[in-house]
């Protein structure tokens, strides 16, 4: 079993918590800290580089914060693998406009949009990058 | 793709008493680089036999350097090196492969090697050190006589080294303590005798280490059939049956009667030409199929069946 | 008929096929200079400078990389061409002569302070190929960095950072039978040293090369204007030479892209290729034609090459 480390926004400490226990129960060593607002990227990534080789990360977050906080594990030595992501529903999607690369926020994956930043008629798809924490917008015309 | 590059032994030079360098180097040809890790695999009259290059790969200046230690009479590969080639021989020499590459994403790099084991990680930590980055090593030998690149690596490595030459229940103590409460972003690299690799690797399971993390020099046997033997297939769906003869491959004699199977490297790589093995014994020789998956399934471009087989075609 | 020449024509059946189609080179060259070098390096300089953030991208991790492919490919220029390239490297010091361009480039090597861009991004303003560095770490396949001018539709700086895997999941049927992971895993065991080479195919309607997901808005609507008597003109057979090579020093892999034109005009020339392109746009499951945005004028194309073979026999 590996060790266990959660972080949760103070919006989804519940959801963090039932993980946890879950995880305790299966027999991993669980650890749950909670993130301050706003989240400092250098600090985040002084502390998962002490952790034990091994940790598994489990993140409880909004989109933004949750590309911050990949970047920041893998900074840290965190592979693609061993970052999770809890199953919560954080109320938006990331939709990321592929004519100028802005990334908009939107309640669902079924409508289309427009970007608030060049104005593209936009249609979200599944076509989702844990880099950038966002599902690929196409164009229609 | 390894093809043979003829080379001609420039230097001989002793490192330890049983232990011997051996530089290689052409007039003619550039030597193709390699990374760290990589090894070359020498063609010897006793068959092939594979060593880890030593040189710094950011500093090599057309030459291959291996470290062979003496094990066998002249009738092995080892011994014949030792014994019976000389300064100025030519010698034919497989391109560089590499099993055991540096991870390029971990932060640390650990080493843990045991007597001629160490010869990967004088290419890693030279090159390591080149590019700046953070490593350190564990050297077990039974002696400072008898290890080798002992003051070489004193003299380039001296704070990142620390070397076991205590009594064996000592030294396991010692190195398992060194394996202990190491952080993410760590890769662990062992190469030694199987025993000293098996005990590490069980620490480090005891650890929670995921093994992802532990890597280990493994020289893989080159599988060739020096004689094909003929064999029967019965197809089981389209119920067809005939003779594999010594000189075909299996995909040719399935093409020879009208079935189709797709291929495309027909070197046993890229995996295309699988077919499922519904019953009998089969000579693997791909380098693509795992261990789980050659007990139901086989590529038809260079594996041969034994005696008889049954195909799911 | 010149444009026929040297056309890596891609279909070798007459029937449309999906498969790890790679075979392996030798010699194993990653590049090739064609007579469009000019043309096409200006292009390449011009996108890059106008538009840098959509056609190059890199990551960190991808330096070490870069430096190995710069050398590789200089040195490849030059061993080569020999009349188009010169490279010297002496210790660190390294010169490279480009005579097409009346250009050179000095520098020494891992030495970021002798050069104003990126490795990569100095040596792909040197080749007709788009540059995609494909990381191999221990659990797969990562893109890392690229230099891409000539993208069929897709957005480098989308799949920036992203598993081999996730970039190619629009493909449509590629997750079955896990086809996309034999094809990771095949790369992941490419030998240091070696290429391999495949063939990709796609249509485009204009003659452009930089055809970006970014600008989709700009040369996607062409596709509506297509009909039975300008699809001589405006339809392009697009074939990208692909080829993988494993760097023997950093063990990654270098993906790189030659994108090659051919209007259809040209290609009905040749009566074994209109067939063979016939067949195969006619046996394109549909899933297939929608994704390689075929659907939308497949019946035009189909009627005119057609009436093509049809004068063919008659003139026979």
């Amino acid at each position: 079993m590996r060790h266990i480390l959660i972080l949760t926004e103070v919006r989804f400490k519940k959801d963090g918590l039932k993980e946890k226990e879950l995880r305790k129960e299966s027999g991993s060593s669980v650890e749950l800290k909670l993130l301050d607002s706003p989240v400092d990227r250098k600090k985040i990534e002084q502390m998962l580089k002490d952790k034990p080789l091994g940790t598994m990360l489990i993140l409880y977050t909004g989109g933004a914060t949750r590309k911050l906080i990949r970047h920041a594990a893998n900074s840290a030595g965190f592979s693609h693998e061993d970052v999770r992501i809890g199953k919560i529903y954080t109320g938006t999607y990331r939709i990321f406009c592929s004519q100028c690369h802005r990334i908009n926020g939107k309640a669902s994956l079924e409508k289309s949009i427009i970007c608030i930043s060049c104005g593209q008629h936009l249609e979200p798809s599944d076509h989702y990058s844990s880099f950038h924490d966002a599902y690929l917008g196409y164009p229609i015309l | 793709m390894a093809y043979a590059l003829q080379l001609t032994v420039k230097k001989i030079e002793n490192e330890t008493d049983t232990i011997k360098r051996f530089t290689f180097t052409s007039d003619e040809i550039p030597l193709p680089s390699f990374g760290a890790g990589a090894h070359v695999t020498l063609h010897l009259p006793m068959g092939r036999r594979q060593y880890s290059l030593v040189n710094n790969p950011l500093e090599m200046k057309n030459e291959y350097v291996i470290a062979v230690k003496k094990i066998s009479d002249h009738n092995g590969g080892s011994g014949y090196l030792h014994e019976c080639i000389g300064q100025g021989d030519n010698i034919s020499v497989s391109s560089p492969d590499n099993f055991f590459p540096l991870r390029t994403e971990a932060k640390h790099h650990v080493f843990f090697a045991a007597g001629i084991g160490i010869t990967p990680f004088v290419s890693m930590m030279a090159y390591l050190k080149t590019i700046g980055r953070s490593f350190e090593l564990h050297y077990a030998a039974s002696g400072e006589r008898e290890c080798a690149f002992h003051g070489h690596i004193q003299t380039h490595f001296p704070s990142k080294s620390t070397f076991y030459f205590m009594k064996r229940e000592e030294k396991i103590a010692k190195l398992k303590k060194a394996l202990q409460n190491r952080t993410m972003g760590t890769h662990i690299y062992l190469c030694g005798p199987p025993a000293f690799m098996d005990i590490l690797l069980e620490h480090s399971h005891e650890l929670r280490y995921p093994e992802k993390f532990i890597h280990e020099e493994r020289f893989q046997p080159e599988v060739r059939i020096e004689n094909p033997q003929p064999f029967f297939v019965n197809l089981v769906k389209t119920k067809k049956t005939f003779m594999v003869s010594s000189g075909q491959t299996l995909l040719n004699a399935l093409h020879e009667i009208g079935i189709d199977v797709p291929y495309t490297c027909r070197m046993g790589v890229c995996g295309t030409c699988e077919v499922g093995i519904e019953e009998g014994d089969v000579l693997h020789c791909d380098s693509f199929l795992t261990e789980e998956e050659k007990v139901g399934k086989m590529l038809t471009c260079v594996s041969r069946g034994i005696g008889h087989i049954k195909l799911r075609l | 008929m010149s444009r026929l020449n040297g056309f890596p024509f891609p279909f070798t059946k007459d029937q449309y096929t999906y498969s790890n189609n790679s075979v392996p080179l030798d010699p194993a060259k990653t590049i090739t200079v064609t007579a469009d070098y000019k043309n096409e390096l200006e292009l390449i300089r011009k996108l890059l400078q106008k538009h840098h953030q959509r056609c190059f991208r890199s990551l960190p991790l991808s330096i070490e990389s870069q430096w190995e492919i710069m050398l590789l490919l200089f040195n490849e220029l030059a061993s080569c061409n020999p009349e188009s390239f010169t490279f010297q490297k002496m210790g660190g010091e390294c010169l490279f002569q480009n005579h097409l361009l009346a250009e050179e480039e000095a520098f020494v090597f891992r030495d970021v302070s002798t050069i104003d861009l990126e490795p990569l991004d100095l040596v792909g303003r040197h080749v007709q190929e788009d540059l995609i560095i494909m990381g191999d770490r221990h659990d797969g396949l990562f893109l890392e960095a690229g230099q891409l001018c000539f993208p069929s539709n897709w957005s480098l700086a989308f799949v920036q950072g992203m598993e081999f895997k996730s970039i190619h999941n629009q493909v449509p049927g590629i997750q079955n039978d896990g086809f996309i992971d034999k094809v990771e895993r095949f790369i992941s065991k490419i030998q240091p040293g070696a290429v391999w080479e495949r063939k990709n195919w796609s249509i485009t309607v204009t003659n452009k090369l930089d055809t970006p997901l970014e600008t989709y808005s700009v040369w996607g609507k062409h596709r509506q204007e297509v009909t039975c008597e300008n699809a001589g003109d405006l339809i392009h057979l697009r074939v990208e030479v692909q080829r993988l090579f494993r760097l023997p020093m950093n063990h990654d892999v270098l993906f790189t892209i030659h994108t090659y034109l051919l209007q259809l005009n040209d290609l009905i020339q040749q009566e074994s290729w209109l067939k063979s392109f016939y067949q195969n746009i006619k046996t394109l499951p549909e899933e297939i034609a929608e994704y390689k945005g075929i659907s939308t004028y497949r019946t035009e194309l189909l009627r005119f090459l057609e009436n093509h073979m049809e004068k063919g026999r008659r003139g026979r």
